[in-house]
């Protein structure tokens, strides 16, 4: 397989005061065009490994691996230039909270626009017919409005389907989305989810999804790997997560409330 | 979303009504500032009646001072009678000018705006950019040698700062002019129309007049502008390293934004916010008057005023400059209230 995320042996440590901690301790898995969950506990380093895969961790972090690339750009080795094409425009970021990722004093759409213009070398006013075109592929009603507004006017799930309008802008190829309905409500985590769903499918991308939602990685994952500190511990088809023998995975199944 | 009239009306029903909470604070504020250094003027153990006719006056002279002072009537009066006189824009005469103070205040304060204004964009411009590469080199060489340096700054009296500029640019290296405001030569030249010296004389066009001034402003200006300077840059700094570790920053960083675009547009555009407060304080501290820096510079500001007022029990003159000094800190505030609105769309 040659298509999409491999990584072999991915090893994560930070710095601290009594020595290096580490984080991440030897991962290996690949993502091609399919819908991936990485689950498990906080603290697992779960999140960490969605970081450390575009090279956002801070400086205090030392990255290691046998083996990382995306479609065969070696995203360890390769200069800041090249990584700066990688994010966003190969692999885009989803983050848990539109109340903090977007940034509280642009409006949206210079957000979304900013994407535009840093991997598509198109102009302002194209750029703006596309973002109010993203927008609407988003299922929000009133691009217009939600265009000039600031994020703090806008509710969770609105704020959510605007980064994903945001991220999906310079069409990567692979999405990773750390907890992308963990700081929403009940209610509009099944919309926004649907959206996420439906335009993965329709751009052809791959998904990574990192979570601890496990009755999410159920409805709308193909494959599970399960985290457990710094290692994954099991890797099993997301149909089969009820059936699991791992016994970490078997208490994580367990510890899930049923609603 | 549509805006029906009632809301409309309700709107600016709600803008009138803060509008009126902002006159009425404003006054309040004033009155206090007033009554305040007023009776702080009149218990202090000082005689102004003294400091006018001198310790070899007779008695009767003496009197009829106090009399035509009228330092006489109960202090109540006293303070309504000079309330009046404000309200009346009389501020009163200065003792020792033995003109009205508004008139002494209107040459000296436009000094010290000028020199203030001059230090505080010294301050920004290079202070904001030295806080901000600070932050992004945290930890590293750029960000210890700022942090030392604005320390120093930040410590170093600023007296002691003037003199030694004074030594070595001005006595030793001759690079710029001495104290005051302009070479005795053109003293009185440039027709006073805004007070600012260096405005005046470009409106004029009398460049040579211009050109000596600046040569006077610049070394008090750094002076003062090291100070606020450090103090901008490390309140930067620390505004920067907090920004820098939001989640935006990342999702900036993770569409693939530039790192100075991240760091320039996202991060510095939140920092601007709190920074407003930051300068607008540090300017009026400036405003106010740098005593110190005033003296050693012999530039003839509301500092140098306030100063020589105080040490001659000259209470019109202190009272007028602590008018000016309170509405010179209201307007900071209400100015850097509606730049808050400004940058920050929470705000609004």
């Amino acid at each position: 397989m040659t298509a999409g995320l491999e990584i072999a042996g991915l090893r994560v440590a930070y710095d601290s005061i009594r020595g290096p901690v580490v984080a991440v301790d030897g991962v290996d898995f690949t993502v091609g065009h399919e819908r991936v969950a990485l689950v498990g506990e906080s603290g697992s380093g779960k999140s960490t490994v969605g970081r450390a895969i575009l090279r956002l961790l801070p400086p205090s972090a030392h990255i290691a691996a046998d083996r990382m690339t995306f479609d065969g750009i070696d995203l360890l080795g390769c200069d800041e230039r090249r990584m700066r094409r990688v994010r966003g425009g190969r692999i885009g970021m989803i983050l848990q909270d539109p109340r903090h990722a977007l940034n509280p004093v642009m409006t949206v759409g210079r957000q979304i626009v900013e994407s535009y213009r840093a991997h598509g070398g198109i102009g302002g006013t194209e750029a703006r017919r596309r973002a109010l075109d993203m927008l609407a592929a988003v299922h929000i009603r009133d691009p217009e409005r939600v265009f000039a507004a600031y994020p703090h006017q806008l509710s969770g799930g609105m704020g959510q389907r605007a980064m994903i309008a945001m991220v999906l802008a310079a069409g990567p190829d692979l999405l990773i989305a750390d907890e992308p309905t963990s700081a929403l409500d009940v209610t509009v985590r099944h919309s926004v989810l649907a959206i996420l769903d439906e335009l993965v499918i329709a751009h052809g991308m791959g998904l990574l999804i990192i979570t601890h939602d496990l009755n999410l990685v159920a409805t709308f994952c193909d494959r599970a790997l399960v985290m457990r500190a710094g290692r994954i511990v099991e890797a099993l088809p997301a149909s089969g997560l009820a059936e699991a023998h791992h016994p970490y995975t078997r208490a994580l199944f367990a510890a899930a409330p049923t609603l | 979303m549509t805006v029906t009239d009632d809301e409309t009306f309700r709107m600016a029903r709600g803008r009138l009504r803060s509008g009126a909470v902002l006159a009425g604070s404003v006054a309040a504020t004033i009155l206090g500032l007033l009554l305040v250094t007023f009776f702080i003027g009149r218990v202090i153990p000082v005689d102004p009646v003294l400091a006018v006719v001198g310790d070899r006056a007779s008695a009767e002279t003496y009197a009829a001072a106090r009399e035509a002072m009228g330092l006489d009537e109960p202090l109540w009066r006293q303070f309504l009678i000079y309330l009046g006189g404000v309200l009346r824009g009389d501020f009163g005469q200065s003792v020792l000018t033995g003109r009205p103070v508004l008139a002494d205040i209107g040459r000296f304060f436009p000094a010290t705006l000028e020199l203030a204004t001059l230090a505080t964009l010294i301050g920004v411009l290079a202070g904001v950019p030295l806080g901000v590469i600070a932050a992004v080199r945290r930890g590293r060489w750029p960000d210890h040698v700022i942090r030392v340096v604005t320390l120093l700054g930040y410590s170093v009296p600023t007296f002691w700062l003037g003199m030694i500029a004074l030594l070595l640019f001005y006595a030793t290296l001759d690079w710029t002019a001495g104290p005051g405001r302009v070479d005795l030569f053109f003293e009185g030249l440039a027709q006073p129309v805004t007070g600012s010296l260096l405005i005046d004389s470009a409106l004029a066009g009398a460049w040579d007049v211009f050109g000596s001034a600046l040569d006077h402003i610049l070394l008090p200006a750094l002076v003062l502008g090291t100070f606020s300077l450090a103090y901008i840059a490390r309140m930067t700094r620390s505004f920067m390293i907090d920004q820098l570790g939001q989640e935006y920053v990342l999702a900036a960083r993770a569409k693939g934004l530039s790192e100075a675009r991240v760091v320039w547009r996202h991060a510095l555009g939140n920092t601007a916010i709190p920074l407003v407060t930051v300068v607008a304080l540090s300017y009026g501290a400036l405003l106010e008057g740098s005593v110190l820096t005033e003296t050693v510079f012999a530039w003839p500001g509301l500092g140098a005023y306030l100063t020589n007022s105080l040490l001659n029990a000259d209470m019109n003159a202190v009272l007028g400059c602590t008018i000016v000094v309170g509405i010179v800190f209201i307007g900071l505030n209400l100015l850097s209230d509606l730049l808050y609105r400004l940058l920050d769309p929470r705000a609004r």
